[in-house]
């Protein structure tokens, strides 16, 4: 798994339940448009994201797209970052200098 | 915010041509979906001040432009195709480029060994050649497709090549490289010049002064003669030449010989070609005053 798609999926795992917009995530995850839209389309094409338009608030005003995580997805993504979080936990530490004056 | 109205547009633009590359069925939907964020984020009370929304806004839209580029769909194979074919020709471009500046710098180098700009210009552009032809062979022996091989070629092309123009300038301003002068000029400024072969008639020598003339040369980083008197005193020397002088006007090969001019510390005329010019011309009138 890809740092981006890490980060996108710990933002909308911050609240599954909550739909996000495309801004929003960028803001979450630090992502720029250009690597954040075409990751979402994926997501959706794998059916782990869905979308809907909301319904305009005030006049004049243009609908967004909200994003948030399916049922399969919420599984998916906390397996995958759980996964992710054992893998380096488990990896080993970099061997540091010994501090000057330190035995061995 | 001021100016909000104008930048939507330019957002609303850069998503329109960001979704011309999206597939027929999803660019409605995808320009919608993209233009409802830029008030957002324009109106955004988490992002101050209002010029860095601006900023934010315009790089949101820029970078749809990028995301349609990396979408999966035809319009990303027709745009990966216009920008291969691109930096394939831009590549071609360079490459020539830097072979000639190879070949005529060597043809320079055979005409005038000693002077050491030829040799400087024919290492520069080898250097440029075998480098980049190392980035391709290397993106290729990775197995990486052509199309990065292509791509590091031309930056490659690019890192060397302003560096070098602007080194070619500096060159020609300081008076280094006078490869753009006529080759009668050229010749005063090697090393070790070698005297032009004297003109056999008063016409030839008009016609050699005449030449320079037409490739005087401004020092930008030098001093040189001040272009004003210069040309007026070359006015005067074709007035005599063509019989329109007036009296008191004539100019004589010893008055060419004893001219001075002013001299600016930047931009005059460069001083050598000028001289060289004045030869010519002294040589030629007074051919004319010994001919019958």
């Amino acid at each position: 798994m890809t740092v981006t798609l890490e980060r996108v999926l710990r933002a909308f795992l911050d609240d599954p339940a909550v739909p996000r917009y495309g801004y929003d995530l960028m803001k979450a995850a630090g992502l720029k448009s250009g690597t954040l839209y075409p990751m979402l389309g994926r997501l959706e094409d794998d059916r782990l994201v869905t979308s809907a338009w909301e319904t305009p608030q005030r006049d004049g005003e243009r609908p967004r797209k909200y994003y948030r995580l399916t049922g399969e997805g919420v599984r998916v993504a906390r397996l995958e970052l759980a996964h992710v979080s054992a893998g380096r936990s488990r990896a080993p530490g970099r061997q540091g200098r010994p501090v000057p004056g330190s035995p061995g | 915010m001021r100016g909000e109205r104008r930048l939507l547009r330019v957002g609303e633009y850069l998503i329109g041509r960001a979704s011309r590359l999206l597939p027929r069925q999803t660019r409605e939907e995808r320009y919608r979906e993209w233009a409802a964020e830029l008030p957002a984020i324009l109106r955004d009370p988490d992002t101050r001040p209002a010029a860095r929304r601006a900023a934010r806004m315009l790089r949101y839209a820029a970078g749809t432009i990028r995301g349609t580029a990396l979408a999966p769909s035809n319009a990303r194979v027709r745009a990966t195709v216009i920008v291969t074919v691109f930096m394939a020709l831009m590549t071609a471009v360079f490459a020539v480029s830097i072979g000639t500046v190879v070949v005529t710098n060597t043809i320079s180098a055979v005409d005038d060994p000693g002077n050491w700009v030829p040799y400087f210009w024919i290492t520069t552009g080898v250097v440029n050649l075998s480098w980049s032809c190392r980035t391709v062979a290397r993106h290729l022996r990775r197995g990486e497709r052509p199309m990065a091989a292509v791509r590091g070629a031309v930056l490659d092309f690019g890192v060397w090549i302003i560096p070098d123009w602007l080194l070619s300038r500096l060159l020609r301003a300081v008076g280094a490289d006078r490869s753009d002068l006529p080759a009668t000029a050229a010749a005063a400024y090697s090393p070790a010049p070698t005297p032009a072969a004297p003109a056999a008639t008063a016409e030839q020598a008009v016609s050699l002064a005449r030449d320079t003339v037409g490739h005087f040369y401004r020092a930008r980083l030098r001093p040189g003669y001040r272009t004003a008197d210069v040309d007026e005193f070359v006015a005067r020397i074709e007035a005599t030449l063509t019989a329109d002088g007036l009296p008191g006007q004539v100019v004589t090969a010893a008055d060419v010989e004893a001219v001075k001019f002013g001299t600016t510390r930047r931009g005059g005329y460069d001083e050598m070609v000028v001289d060289q010019a004045l030869d010519h011309y002294a040589d030629g009138l007074a051919k004319r005053a010994l001919s019958p």
